[in-house]
């Protein structure tokens, strides 16, 4: 064997595995592919907080998952007459939410805090997750517009975790610390080209103020025919009482700073999902407990009765597509009108800091 | 594990090093041979180890028919030996992949005079690649028996060559006398070729994982829901299945023959561009080399000469009709074969007519009508079976007002995929199509490509790597707008069902 060719051969192949390992690192730590993150963590959260377009004058602040983030700032502005934000992240948990918002009072004065509830579901973190959340506990947010991803290499102080078992049980959460988003989120070129350019280029005045527009499609006519034929709707989702502790620790923490908050439930396609009588029952009778006004939209009939509100989906999870967003924003917004204590005038609050680099 | 996993990529690279520095030297010649056969069975083993004692059985079956062939002189006896291996081949073949497919006929046969007996069906997996790997060993025993070939005497060459773990688990199908004289000889490393081998793998990645992934995402849509397609979307799906179906194939025999050259061995082609073929005899002459071949010396030729033109259609029929089954056990695919030999026989007279007399544009029509016919004859090579076949065809008569209205493009939409992905899949489709038509008609300019400056290759390498990174569809990407919660297979290899 000519053994210059074969080293010259192995020599090329490695510089070529480097170039493109560096190339996937750079896009890594650039935090691009982060910029959509779906996954259960606060990264989009730090993001809105962080372009302070909004920081500090928000008046009516909303949070959740997809079930909220497709609401319409404007409808719900012009309505309420007030401003609203929104801080929130595709698939976020009331864990990530509590923990964005216990480091974050200092920057935000809101009137209003309206909390949708399907971030109370019960999707267990990721180890991943449990390891960022504890370093984090005692680390201040970073205001930084660049945001490097070391996050996901796991030097936890207390435990380093084992990576035969990660790999294992979390095979993808593994390539995920390996790699970074940037496999998870490869795709992002093809399926949120916005979010790519929203990342290289953060618009100056975000008029969407951290919400986004529904990409959704609306439930399809052999979707409606599955309905009426053997469709087995997804079943009462009642909700695990340790969710219920935590969000009670938001609530006290906003009625000790005079900020009111407002729980609601956003509504799906009524042949999609069960009637939620657990479910309600559980969320009227902690509401009423705390003294906290609850609006149900699945109760709404003239919502949930509208295909068009909806996605086309044969999964649990139903999101609003534009109509129902626009529908449900004008909803929730004349029912925060209603309520109308929620939206009185409170006192200037002299201590938070204001937002800096 | 296979070749749209990770770890079978850091496995090969490991041996790729040992291979080289260690086992392909000329005083090792056993051993390479031994390491070739136990990784090969690994990688077998990886897919359902219970099914390694068939491809076993098969192997020590036909390595002592072929030898006694070699020493039988008797005519009686040599055929009876090619019989046994014939037989038990077959028979396996018959027994996993045929059974249920008789079992049906014959009930339906029996159901039609009243005879109502329910006949056993087995519910059992289909062994990997049986399909592939049973055809190649009778082809060494069919050849030993015509004394085409001698006999291999060492067990592990000849037992290396049934495995050979590149070409095991979807082809190509090699003929004994040109794989089996590679495993009796120490290779040189050559480093063009090496290089080559690199590239090919990239490009087979890249129309796999790319563009086959991709489109199944929307072809499985359209199938699992004929009913609710329009007209266009109805040929959208048909034409994105020739199309990954293409793609998906050629990709893995791309990924195949580049593998095996890493290691030294040239495999056949199994693909020379096959959708700019000429005619639809043409066709199969450059899809899936080595099957049609396989049919056609083993098969066609063996059938008597015919006399009469009717005989040459019933010859045509019987080994399309073959070929057919061979590729899944159901009447849409023995219908499929027989379409296909029905279209040679009738539309390729015609085309070659057509150039002979008139001008290359007149002879345009009757070729893009066979292309036609043979996109719509994989309506049934993709179906579950006739009704639903038939019920993609009706889909063809659906056809709203305007072609492009916005419903239209809404329902385009609605299979699954989001509009950049579709986008970037015609843009990629766009790329394979244009390098084809460079490597069939401008062959100069690829051979430069490889012999010229290496920054070129560089370049299309790291490209090709990060469209597959960046573009692929992979760990279990779904499609922008795919709403079904049902897991979705296109990371499979299509071929590796048969």
């Amino acid at each position: 064997m000519n053994n210059t060719h074969f080293k010259t051969f192995c020599r090329d192949i490695s510089l070529g595995l480097i170039t493109i390992i560096t190339l996937l690192f750079l896009c890594n730590v650039s935090g691009v592919f982060d910029y959509g993150e779906i996954s259960s963590k606060p990264k989009q959260m730090w993001h809105s907080l962080a372009q302070k377009d909004s920081v500090n004058t928000a008046q009516i602040i909303f949070s959740g998952n997809s079930q909220s983030i497709f609401l319409n700032p404007l409808i719900l502005d012009s309505i309420t007459k007030k401003s609203s934000r929104f801080f929130g992240s595709f698939g976020a948990q009331i864990e990530g939410i509590s923990w964005f918002f216990s480091n974050s009072w200092d920057y935000l004065d809101p009137e209003l805090l309206v909390l949708e509830t399907h971030s109370l579901d019960s999707m267990y973190p990721t180890i991943i997750d449990s390891i960022r959340y504890a370093r984090w506990e005692n680390d201040y947010p970073h205001f930084n517009t660049f945001t490097p991803s070391f996050n996901y290499i796991p030097w936890s102080k207390n435990k380093f975790p084992s990576f035969s078992s990660l790999f294992d049980t979390y095979k993808f959460e593994f390539t995920y610390l390996v790699t970074g988003p940037v496999i998870k989120n490869h795709h992002l070129f093809e399926t949120h080209p916005e979010y790519f350019i929203e990342a290289l280029f953060p618009p100056k005045n975000n008029k969407l103020k951290g919400f986004r527009e529904s990409w959704c499609l609306p439930i399809s006519n052999s979707l409606l025919q599955d309905y009426n034929n053997d469709w087995i709707p997804a079943p009462d989702m009642p909700i695990n009482p340790k969710k219920f502790q935590i969000i009670e620790s938001i609530i006290k923490i906003c009625k000790a700073k005079g900020i009111k908050v407002l729980l609601y439930e956003s509504p799906m396609y009524f042949k999609h999902i069960k009637p939620q009588k657990k479910r309600q029952k559980q969320l009227d009778s902690f509401c009423q407990r705390l003294n906290t006004p609850f609006i149900n939209l699945n109760l709404n009939p003239s919502l949930t009765r509208t295909p068009a509100y909806f996605e086309s989906t044969r999964g649990i999870n139903q999101h609003l597509t534009i109509a129902g967003a626009n529908a449900v924003s004008k909803a929730l917004a004349l029912a925060i009108v209603e309520q109308t204590s929620l939206l009185k005038a409170k006192p200037i609050n002299q201590n938070y800091k204001k937002v800096r680099d | 594990m296979g070749f749209a996993n990770l770890f079978f990529w850091f496995a090969l690279s490991s041996y790729f090093l040992l291979y080289w520095t260690v086992l392909n030297r000329p005083n090792q010649l056993k051993l390479r041979n031994i390491s070739l056969l136990i990784v090969s069975y690994l990688f077998y083993a990886s897919w359902d180890w219970r099914f390694l004692g068939i491809i076993l059985f098969s192997s020590i079956l036909d390595y002592i028919v072929g030898i006694k062939l070699d020493t039988t002189i008797d005519a009686n006896k040599r055929k009876l030996l090619l019989f046994l291996s014939v037989f038990v081949n077959l028979g396996f073949l018959s027994v996993f992949k045929y059974h249920n497919f008789f079992i049906e006929s014959a009930q339906v046969a029996l159901n039609s005079i009243g005879v109502n007996h329910d006949l056993l069906y087995l519910n059992w997996v289909l062994p990997v690649g049986i399909s592939f790997y049973t055809f190649q060993t009778m082809s060494y025993t069919i050849d030993v028996y015509r004394k085409e070939i001698r006999s291999t005497k060492d067990p592990f060459v000849f037992f290396t060559y049934i495995a050979f773990f590149p070409q095991l688990l979807a082809g190509p199908i090699e003929r004994a006398k040109d794989l089996i004289p590679q495993f009796e000889k120490i290779h040189v490393f050559e480093i063009k070729a090496a290089k080559k081998a690199v590239l090919r793998i990239l490009w087979g990645a890249f129309k796999k994982i790319v563009i086959a992934n991709r489109l199944a995402i929307f072809v499985n849509e359209g199938y699992a829901h004929p009913e609710q397609l329009t007209g266009l979307t109805t040929v959208l799906v048909i034409v994105f299945f020739v199309i990954q179906l293409y793609c998906d194939f050629s990709g893995y025999c791309d990924m195949a023959i580049g593998t095996a050259r890493l290691l030294g061995f040239k495999l056949s082609e199994n693909f020379t561009r096959p959708l700019l073929a000429k005619n639809i005899k043409t066709v199969y002459q450059r899809w899936h080399i080595t099957i049609h071949k396989w049919f056609r010396d083993y098969i066609y030729f063996q059938l008597k000469p015919p006399k009469t033109k009717f005989r040459k259609c019933i010859n045509v029929l019987l080994v399309f009709g073959l070929a057919g089954l061979w590729h899944g056990s159901g009447l849409n695919f023995l219908f499929w074969g027989l379409m296909n030999g029905l279209l040679i026989l009738i539309l390729d007279p015609v085309i070659d007519k057509a150039a002979k007399v008139g001008s290359k544009r007149l002879a345009l029509i009757p070729l893009i009508l066979a292309h036609i016919s043979v996109y719509l004859s994989l309506i049934f090579f993709r179906s579950q079976n006739l009704d639903h076949a038939k019920s993609m065809f009706m889909g063809l008569f659906r056809w709203e007002s305007s072609i492009l209205n916005s419903n239209d493009r809404a329902n385009i939409l609605q299979l699954g995929l989001g509009k950049f992905e579709l986008l970037f899949g015609l843009l990629f489709i766009v790329i394979v199509f244009s390098v084809e038509y460079y490597q069939e008609y401008h062959e100069k300019r690829i051979n430069s490509f490889y012999d010229g400056n290496g920054l070129n290759r560089w370049f299309i390498t790291i490209a090709l790597s990060l469209s597959i990174i960046f573009f692929g569809f992979y760990n279990g990407r779904t499609g922008a707008n795919f709403n079904k919660t049902n897991e979705n297979k296109q990371e499979q290899f299509i071929y590796e069902a048969f």
